[in-house]
């Protein structure tokens, strides 16, 4: 069913994928998440220096020379904002279209002065090939992965640092720089692998986009690197089955696009600060606030001697027109209800009198002790009663109460 | 296949190359100014698919069609990148990265299914085709002039209205971002708008000198202006000059290396840069090491001279300062190499100048030993009767600021203890 070439191909994007996940992950905790993108375009001067120089178009020459000048760009993006005003993202931009430029203006010298028509493979690295991939690539990215993911793990303390607290790591006599210098390094050694598969742009698409979803699943260090990584190789594979199932899709591109795919997927689904969670969680703290009301509403009615309320005499924000506040608080034993009437029951009056004495005291303490103007005081999104212990509450109640005494 | 950068056809390449330059380094030093430099990276790729959209749609390659595709899809990355940095909580950098990546390649798909046959090759976009500009050519008032000039010229135009019209509101949101939402400006909209002139400049462009040159012509010039200037009027003029500027010298450097345009452009505004960074005179790498070389030589001159002024006389003009105060150097084992190597400098100009003779200062020396020790007494009068700091208070950048002082501080101080003294 999958031929040989197309096994060779998926071998390939995967392990790509992951290779460009791990690196991602680290560049984006360092907020160095374009920094792919100038190294990728800044690689082509050097291909073309060491094109002319070595007359020929074996992998190991153009590769050395895509990797120093790789080196050169991340040298000066760094150098750049620390020796001059120059910020940071005009140095990526600056280097980005300086290299560019001069690779173009290369790639036309070997055009014109006619040295065999073979800059048409150096046309080729803008956009990759990933389709005529060869087994030896698909190898090298292979032991490029096993070889990246053994560095990290064995470096992982260290990266972790030096991503987090480089001062802190400087102080405990961790090497910050090096560790700085093998991440770009490993990310230029990465982005030189990929780009006759898969072209300038889109490797840097491939390194920036699963680490981005990553973010979304997680706020730990090693399940960031392990989802990004994971999400890498899933977009390689993905990318490859729909590119090869449609002659007409181009593998690189689909791949990046599964990669966007699967950002998306975070972006909604993801918990916690995919969006869909964020909704449901306002929501369900709209409905829990409604329901604080309406119970503290019946409370009071309560305790101005009425045992029973009429529903049109709660108050509109403690109800909603649709009753769903009022069918839910019933539902959970709190609220009875005879008709038109209802009633606290004695679960629902602890827990309105528990809510109703938290709320009171925290605003009491934080008038008299914290000072803060009783207008300035909004406690309605916080379910106060249940931060504040029953232990607590008997503390405030007792420096209140200290405090009017004297 | 530029013949020479005097003839007409080099006059008509040059032209639309300085307008392209021009426009983008109008642009470019507002986008530099907010921080967004890589925005002209993101748009000139992120359009792709605007163009493609808009060629297919119209089955034709004019230039109104690709220009509305466009500026929709680099609404759509700034919109959407704003968006999901903001609402999303996506590092701004990622957010950016993952909008234009995507979008580039949706728009390589689009040219591979709908494009194929015809000549939209993404290298066109790349590399534009200014060499060719002066094929077509259009009646302007009975003047000949390049067809793609028409575009680049009302780039142009339009930003530096656009720069006229909005100056000071584009100026306070460069600046002060939160003055500028809290005043009541559209600030949304203004920044739309930047982005939106960006849009249009980098389409003007892409036919002309392709998009790598856009992407040069955005950051490089603004950049060198920058770190020249100090303020946006400066800034902004000087950046389109440095743009016109790299057009010219990439001119002819395409001539004469035989390459293309667009790439030479990009090469000599980098060169422009580098010279910016080494030589700006206030910044500048160059500049800035002389200065510090100057003042460094110059305290180690006067302050070899005091010492030996002290050891030789015993004592200063009026007495306060003896020979046990001479600042003991420290053991030539403790000294780092440079400043061994400064201090020995400084002794051999002394001896060359004929301050110092076998170790005693004369004529001239004299005189500026005496003027040094004079300051110290002031200064660290003044330290102790104004500041109440004792003299062994005072720590080593403070003992530093007696060569820093010149005469009309020194009077001011004199005449100020004087009368309080009286």
């Amino acid at each position: 069913m999958i031929s040989p070439n197309t096994l060779v191909i998926l071998l390939g994007t995967t392990a790509l994928g992951t290779c460009c996940g791990i690196i991602g992950a680290l560049m984006l905790l360092r907020r160095r998440a374009l920094l792919a993108d100038a190294i990728a375009h800044s690689t082509l001067p050097g291909i073309c220096i060491a094109f002319l120089l070595a007359n020929s178009r074996s992998v190991v020459a153009l590769g050395t020379g895509a990797l120093v000048s790789a080196l050169v760009a991340a040298a000066l993006v760094a150098w750049l904002p620390r020796v001059s005003r120059i910020r940071k993202d005009a140095a990526t931009a600056c280097v980005l279209g300086v290299m560019f430029g001069a690779g173009i203006a290369l790639v036309g010298l070997i055009q014109r002065s006619g040295s065999g028509g073979s800059a048409a493979g150096l046309d080729g690295l803008l956009l990759g090939r990933t389709a005529g991939m060869l087994r030896s690539e698909a190898l090298t990215f292979g032991c490029a992965a096993i070889v990246m993911s053994l560095i990290v793990f064995s470096l992982r303390k260290e990266l972790l640092v030096s991503c987090f607290d480089p001062r802190f790591g400087t102080s405990s006599r961790i090497p910050t720089r090096s560790i700085d210098l093998l991440q770009t390094s490993l990310l230029a050694a990465t982005i030189v692998i990929a780009l006759p598969a898969v072209g300038v742009v889109l490797t840097a698409a491939l390194v920036v986009i699963p680490a981005a979803s990553a973010r979304f699943w997680t706020d730990r260090f090693d399940s960031l690197l392990r989802i990004s990584a994971l999400l890498g190789a899933g977009s390689g594979i993905l990318g490859t089955l729909i590119s090869t199932s449609h002659p007409n899709l181009p593998a690189g591109p689909v791949i990046v696009l599964s990669a966007t795919g699967f950002f998306v997927v975070s972006l909604l689904l993801a918990p916690r600060r995919g969006l869909l969670s964020l909704h449901l969680l306002a929501r369900s703290r709209s409905r829990k606030r409604t329901i604080r009301h309406l119970l503290d509403a019946i409370l009071d009615a309560q305790l101005h001697g009425q045992m029973q309320i009429a529903i049109d005499e709660i108050p509109e924000s403690a109800i909603r027109t649709d009753l769903r506040s009022l069918k839910y608080s019933v539902q959970s034993g709190w609220v009875r209800r005879e008709g038109d009437l209802i009633s606290l029951t004695e679960t629902g009056r602890i827990r309105a009198t528990r809510a109703r004495k938290a709320l009171e005291i925290w605003r009491e303490w934080l008038t008299s002790e914290a000072s803060i103007d009783r207008d300035l005081i909004d406690l309605d999104e916080i379910e106060i009663e249940k931060i504040l212990s029953p232990e607590l509450i008997d503390t405030l109640q007792r420096s209140i109460d200290d405090r009017e005494m004297s | 296949m530029i013949d020479s950068i005097l003839s007409p056809v080099g006059w008509q390449i040059l032209s639309v190359a300085a307008c392209a330059a021009g426009a983008c380094g109008i642009l470019g030093a507002q986008l530099v100014l907010r921080r967004k430099a890589m925005m002209g990276d993101a748009i000139a790729h992120g359009v792709l698919p605007g163009l493609v959209i808009g060629f297919v749609l119209s089955g034709s390659r004019d230039l109104l069609p690709m220009m509305v595709g466009a500026l929709v899809a680099a609404i759509v990355v700034s919109t959407v990148a704003e968006w999901l940095r903001d609402r999303a909580g996506v590092d701004a950098g990622a957010a950016l990265g993952v909008v234009f990546t995507s979008l580039f390649a949706f728009g390589i798909i689009l040219v591979e299914i709908f494009a194929r046959d015809v000549d939209l090759d993404p290298g066109c976009v790349l590399y534009g085709m200014v060499e060719l500009a002066p094929i077509h050519q259009v009646d302007w008032f009975g003047l000949s002039l390049p067809r793609s000039l028409t575009p680049v010229l009302g780039a142009f135009v339009i930003n530096i209205f656009a720069s006229l019209l909005f100056w000071k509101e584009w100026k306070l949101c460069a600046f002060d971002p939160e003055l500028a939402r809290a005043s009541r400006l559209p600030f949304r909209k203004l920044e739309q708008g930047l982005l939106v002139l960006v849009a249009i400049t980098s389409v003007a462009c892409f036919e002309a000198v392709g998009s790598i040159l856009v992407i040069a012509m955005l950051a490089v010039p603004a950049t060198i202006a920058h770190l020249l200037c100090n303020r946006m009027s400066t800034m902004v003029i000087v950046s389109t000059l440095a743009g016109i500027l790299s057009a010219v010298l990439g001119t002819i450097g395409a001539e004469r290396f035989n390459t293309g345009v667009p790439g030479m452009m990009a090469s000599s505004s980098g060169l422009l840069l580098m010279g910016a960074i080494l030589l700006a005179p206030s910044r500048g790498l160059i500049p800035a090491t002389a200065r510090r070389l100057f003042w460094a030589l110059r305290v180690e001159m006067e302050d070899i001279l005091a010492e030996s002024y002290l050891l030789s006389e015993g004592t200063d003009e009026t007495g306060d300062i003896d020979a046990s105060e001479s600042r003991e150097a420290l053991p030539p084992a403790l000294l780092t190499f440079s400043s061994r190597l400064l201090r020995s400098s400084a002794g051999v100009l002394l001896g060359v100048r004929g301050y110092l003779r076998d170790g005693v200062p004369v004529g001239r020396g004299k005189r500026i030993a005496r003027a040094l020790l004079k300051k110290r007494g002031l200064w660290r009068r003044f330290a102790a009767e104004r500041l109440g700091l004792a003299s062994d208070h005072l720590d080593e950048p403070a003992h530093r600021i007696e060569h820093h002082l010149d005469d009309e501080f020194t009077r001011r101080i004199e005449s100020g203890l004087d009368s309080e003294e009286s």
